[in-house]
């Protein structure tokens, strides 16, 4: 095992990390061209439809530059450069093949906001180029991709985060605080083990069920600005219908899969953090749900993921959400509820006088500078994605499947397995 | 013609197949009728309702599934959408372990189907469902490049020290990660003579997550003794996998100084109970730091027998109160919650300190603590009063926490939970209305206010919020307020008022998702889809039953050709809304003797309860004296566990138990047909016929007992129904209760 490896995990990682000048990991990625931009970083966005352009993300200053964009949508494209041009005097350079993107010298970070169906492909060439890579969720679209993009990321030292953060900031949906006096609440053992987590409109999270999709779609005509078969990919080509694009093509399995894949990963990988569970997965999912179409997202009653040491995820569908005063999480010794209502006294005495958990690296930028980990890496990204790609699977093939986390495959069921890795169309492959 | 067709071509398939059973099922069902069965039950609601056809279908396999796979129309049709659903439940079902018997004859067909289409992206389809069974061919799966090595570290105590400070580290980290009890004496070692932070970090998660004895006094003895790593080592200790009690009894009986507080402070996290004397006697240190950290720890360690003690302190008024009451409240949760206040007033009465004792008296929550602490309210400790009744758990204390609030608006927030805690929605209403106006220009107890109205869930609490959409600097909050609550009251909203809503709470989200917000941009496309999902329904008769002489009795906002309980019936968005304010029942205007009754009805809440009065007179109990009730129920509800069968949806009800249909979700539509002639009752909901009976042969005729007396033998509810011979009377709908909704109400008259 590597050491820095090794020290993520033992989570002291900080101050033992060697600092190395930008260039020298530039180069050591394989596009030798590179020539470091003294400290100002750059980065270019994939994807400028959704997620890409929010004021979050479409943004560009002194510390970290936007150079370029790529969109396989023409009018995508011309907004964003527009927008840029207004919003911050920038003259973007245009693409409308990502690989150019990636390939472009002047890009330090790739940012990757497209639909999930991309995700695994574009991170894999970004860390082959020496990039490093900010991705959006879900981390990828199957458990093989994500397995190969981490494995990539670690081989070729890029800096990856993923991209969602209420494990380390933010008012946690339901909770009403951040994720952290819980986390400190769980660790001191108060609530006892093993822990049920519910998430669920029950306990303050949306599953977003608008998000399926249409069956008996009719073919219509490709719009002049969007390359669709670009915009495919990888995905099987499939006759173009608007809703299989732009914002609805959450609710096909081809490029995403619904709520429960699109805001799975927001949802659940503060509770693998929670749990302390980044080095390991669930051992059996289960779902309860209607039939579900080949192509097209349903809904679906409940997910329940169980650990091997009894500690369980239950996620609940929108109209199915438990009765009565429902627990976010529950254990042997207690119960906290939506608002941190928690049935231990003086719960808050108790959390202020635990340890805070471990500090953790959670300034991207400034990662990329001292080649540090991010605290949403690679690893615990895929972790929390494959939780999420592993309900996918069960609820594709409608039956309860175990996982094996040694392994990190199915057990005893092979067509749960062939769907770990799913054959890239269009000539398109990670291998 | 069309029959004798069928038959052929049944004959030649049996010819094929060369055998009767591998033809038709064991209900003797041909492949052609399984498949349309099959067909029939998709999507369906639960996928192993489906197990039973999909046997008969791979039963009758290769006929069966050629019929099913040549089904699938060209796929620019937009017309596959069953047929997909019934060839994926195949892979699934296929291609799960259980039945691995139907995999030969899945793959078999979806091999030939794939090569016989002519259509590429249908070919594509049945080549993608192949993949799920044809996994022997399929490529292997991936295994991970570098996989983690979890082998051992076999070293002996020399070999350990002879590694770098990293190899140390990666030694114990791996004994923590594997539970390697066997090499815990490296663990034990580094604990005591390490003077490596990291290391010694290392060691301390190691030895927890072992546990054990030797672990947990391993711990105990690097407090004690002092370590690089005093915080890993407290961490450790109090997550511990085990008990660690002994461990630090033992040292605590030894323990001074700095150790000491370390020791007592975990002791008390961990609730370690028997430790309460050795704590209680630290109190007395005159090392005040650990004066202190015992104080703190009582509420820990207390227990039903402390209780007394913990008063005496309580009263004497001695400095650090606070530790003491949650001391003395801790101990109290260790008696019945229904002894507390008795044996908390006995402590106060006589006592120097009263008000000591009222965050005790909040804690049991009950009423009699309300009343005496609303007693208080006058007199010398009044502030403590009001900051007991803050937080007592008890929906009476919102009346004087209400008063207290003119003076201090802050109680308003603890009010507005209370009253959150009413039965009555009307109530609640008021009252939090109360707290509205008395919020002033405080926005944030506004939002409190508004939000705890958005929970009431009702169409005015919906408008009642919308009111405040204007209001500047709350818009965002009061706008997220109205998305949560939209889907869940817009079935029983008028459309107009939904949509001048939804308008406003989507110019103000589009004005966020412009500026960045991607949850507002998804918000303003759910609200889209809801209006688009809440318009009003068109009331029509198809042209069939228009040429059959149907009449229909409602278009969606005239009430003409009904009489009775109008205002509890009242049109909304194109249904017939059934709302609980009033009650009642409705009836046609016109009396029917033969007709056949059609309507679609749906369910919003659980456990509604209506019914279809037939040939009734109006205003009496129409299960007796109409011919019949025919009964609207959402009979899977629990609360109606203890059903009688004659009770069940679509029953007549006391005479003729239906067939227990599985009604459909809330919200979704069901379609009812209701055939009266002469004393023959037929009912059909959603195609399928659930009653089908002679009301009369039902009881032998005898509607009435026949000796005049209340107990009737020939009724299966054993009671009399006097009405049952009616010639003719209005159609009824009975019942009260919301939470249903009819449209398409038609009716034909049989001559």
């Amino acid at each position: 095992m590597k050491r820095r490896e090794f020290l993520r995990k033992s989570g002291t990682a900080v101050a033992l990390c060697t600092v190395l000048p930008r260039s020298v990991f530039g180069k050591m990625g394989g596009d030798n061209n590179f020539i470091a931009p003294s400290d100002q970083l750059t980065r270019g966005i994939i994807g400028v439809g959704g997620i890409g352009r929010s004021d979050r993300h479409f943004a560009s200053d002194a510390s970290c530059r936007l150079v370029s964009v790529c969109d396989v949508d023409k009018e995508h494209l011309d907004s964003a450069l527009a927008a840029a041009k207004e919003s911050f005097g920038e003259t973007l350079k245009p693409y409308s093949d990502w690989r150019d993107l990636v390939h472009d010298p002047c890009v330090d970070i790739v940012h990757i906001a497209t639909p999930p169906h991309w995700h695994g492909l574009m991170a894999l060439e970004a860390s082959k180029a020496g990039k490093d890579i900010f991705c959006e969720k879900p981390m990828t679209r199957t458990i093989g991709e994500g397995k190969r993009v981490m494995e990539a990321v670690k081989r070729n030292g890029n800096i990856f985060r993923l991209n969602t953060w209420f494990r380390f900031t933010d008012t946690f949906y339901g909770l009403g605080t951040t994720v952290k006096p819980l986390k400190k609440l769980v660790s001191s053992g108060a609530l006892g083990w093993p822990l049920t987590v519910r998430i669920s409109g029950a306990t303050g999270f949306a599953w977003k069920f608008f998000w399926v999709g249409k069956t008996n779609l009719v073919p219509q005509a490709v719009p002049s600005c969007l390359d669709y078969d670009m915009w495919l990919g990888p995905a099987p080509k499939k006759p173009y219908h608007p809703h299989r694009v732009h914002q609805t093509f959450r609710g096909y399995w081809d490029y995403d899969g619904g709520g429960l894949a699109d805001m799975g990963q927001h949802y659940i990988d503060p509770v693998q953090y929670i749990l302390g569970k980044d080095d390991t997965f669930p051992v059996k999912v289960e779902v309860d749900s209607p039939q579900q179409h080949p192509d097209a997202v349903g809904t679906w009653r409940s997910i329940t993921y169980t650990y091997e040491d009894g500690c369980k995820i239950i996620l609940e569908g929108e109209g199915f959400e438990s009765k009565g005063k429902v627990p976010y999480i529950e254990g042997p010794n207690g119960k906290v509820y939506q608002g941190f209502e928690c049935t231990i006294p003086n719960v808050m005495e108790l959390i202020n006088s635990l340890p805070d958990p471990p500090a953790r690296n959670t300034d991207f930028l400034e990662c990329v500078r001292l080649r540090r980990n991010f605290a949403l890496d690679e690893k615990i990204g895929y972790h929390s994605a494959t939780i999420v790609n592993m309900g996918v699977v069960a609820l594709r093939l409608g039956r309860t499947l175990h996982f094996d986390p040694a392994t990190e495959t199915f057990k005893d069921d092979a067509a749960a397995n062939l769907l770990l890795n799913q054959p890239m169309c269009n000539g398109w492959s990670m291998d | 013609m069309k029959k004798i067709f069928t038959l052929i071509t049944i004959s030649i398939a049996l010819l094929v197949c060369g055998s009767l059973s591998s033809a038709q099922d064991s209900r003797q069902r041909a492949p052609e009728t399984i498949v349309q069965d099959i067909l029939a039950l998709v999507p369906a609601d639960n996928q192993a309702t489906l197990e039973t056809e999909l046997h008969s279908l791979v039963a009758t396999a290769p006929r069966s599934l050629e019929i099913l796979t040549s089904m699938l129309k060209p796929s620019d049709s937009g017309a596959n959408a069953k047929v997909e659903y019934v060839i994926h439940a195949l892979a699934q079902y296929a291609s799960d372990p259980a039945n691995s018997y139907a995999v030969e004859a899945v793959r078999k067909c979806f091999d030939n189907a794939a090569d016989n289409s002519e259509d590429a992206y249908n070919k594509a389809f049945f080549l993608q469902e192949l993949r799920l069974v044809a996994y022997k061919d399929a490529p292997a799966v991936v295994q991970p490049a570098t996989s983690p090595d979890p082998a051992r570290p076999a070293y002996s105590k020399k070999d350990f020290l002879k590694l770098d400070l990293s190899g140390q580290r990666d030694a114990i980290y791996w004994i923590g990660e594997t539970r390697d009890a066997s090499r815990f004496d490296l663990v034990t070692f580094v604990l005591g003579k390490s003077r490596d932070e990291g290391l010694v970090a290392d060691a301390a998660i190691a030895a927890s997550k072992i546990g054990g004895e030797k672990a947990a006094s391993a711990l105990v003895n690097a407090v004690t003794k002092g370590s690089a790593a005093p915080a890993a080592v407290r961490e450790a200790l109090l997550s511990f996998n085990g008990d660690i009690a002994p461990a630090v009894m033992a040292a605590l009986n030894k323990a001074k100084g700095s150790s000491a507080a370390s020791l007592i402070e975990i002791a008390g996290l961990r609730h370690i109970k028997p430790a309460f004397e050795i704590i209680y006697a630290f109190t007395g240190s005159k090392d005040e730091n650990v004066a202190a950290a015992a104080r703190r720890a009582l509420k820990g360690v207390a227990t039903e027998g402390n209780a007394d003690t913990m008063a005496d302190l309580l009263d004497a008024g001695t400095n650090d109160v606070k530790n003491y009451q949650e001391a003395y409240q801790a101990a109290l949760n260790f008696i019945p919650a229904e002894n507390r206040f008795e044996t908390i007033a006995a402590r106060m009465k006589n006592a120097s300190n009263p008000q000591n004792f009222f965050p005790a008296l909040a804690a049991t929550g009950a009423d009699e603590a309300v009343d005496a602490l609303k007693g208080e309210l006058d007199g010398k400790y009044r502030k403590e009063a009001v900051a007991a009744l803050a937080v007592i758990d008890n929906f009476k204390a919102a009346e004087p926490l209400f008063d207290a609030a003119s003076a201090d608006k802050s109680l308003l927030v603890r009010y507005l939970e209370l009253v959150e805690t009413y039965q009555d929605k009307g109530e609640r209403l008021a009252d939090y209305e109360k707290a509205l106006f008395l919020s002033g220009d405080d926005a944030d107890i506004r939002l409190d206010a508004l939000a705890k109205i958005a929970g009431l869930e009702t169409p005015e609490a919906f408008v009642r919020v919308a009111g405040f959409i204007d209001d500047a600097g709350i818009a965002k909050p009061v706008a997220d307020l109205l998305v949560s609550m939209a889907p869940k009251i817009a079935s029983v909203t008028d459309y107009e008022v939904l949509k001048g809503v939804i308008a406003k709470v989507n110019a103000v989200n589009a004005a966020a998702a412009a500026k960045g917000d991607a949850d507002a941009g998804y918000a303003v496309d759910a609200m889209k889809k809801l209006l688009d999902d809440s318009k009003p329904y068109v009331n029509a008769l198809t042209a069939e039953e228009a040429a059959q002489g149907f009449e229909l009795l409602f278009d969606g906002k005239d009430m003409s050709k009904w009489v009775g309980d109008i205002e509890g019936y009242a049109p909304l968005n194109g249904t017939i809304n059934v709302n609980s304010m009033f009650g009642g029942n409705l009836y046609t205007l016109k009396e029917y003797s033969d007709f056949v009754f059609r309507f679609e009805f749906r369910f919003l809440v659980p456990g509604v309860n209506n019914g279809v009065g037939i040939r009734t007179p109006y205003d009496v109990d129409a299960a007796y004296f109409a011919m019949c009730e025919l009964q609207i129920l959402d009979h899977d509800d629990p609360i109606y566990a203890d059903l009688h069968d004659y009770q069940v949806h679509g029953s007549i009800y006391g005479v003729v138990p239906a067939k227990r249909l599985v009604h459909k979700p809330l919200g979704q539509w069901s379609e009812e047909e209701i055939i009266v002639k002469g004393n023959h009752i037929t009912v059909t909901v959603n195609g399928q016929v659930i009653t089908d009976a002679d009301i009369s042969e039902a009881c032998q005729g005898h509607n009435v007992a026949p000796d005049g007396g209340e107990y009737n033998p020939y009724t299966v509810d054993h009671r009399n129904h006097p009405g049952m011979f009616n010639p003719k009377g209005h159609v009824s709908f009975c019942g009260h209760g919301q939470g249903l909704q009819f449209k398409n109400v038609r009716i034909l008259e049989i001559k």
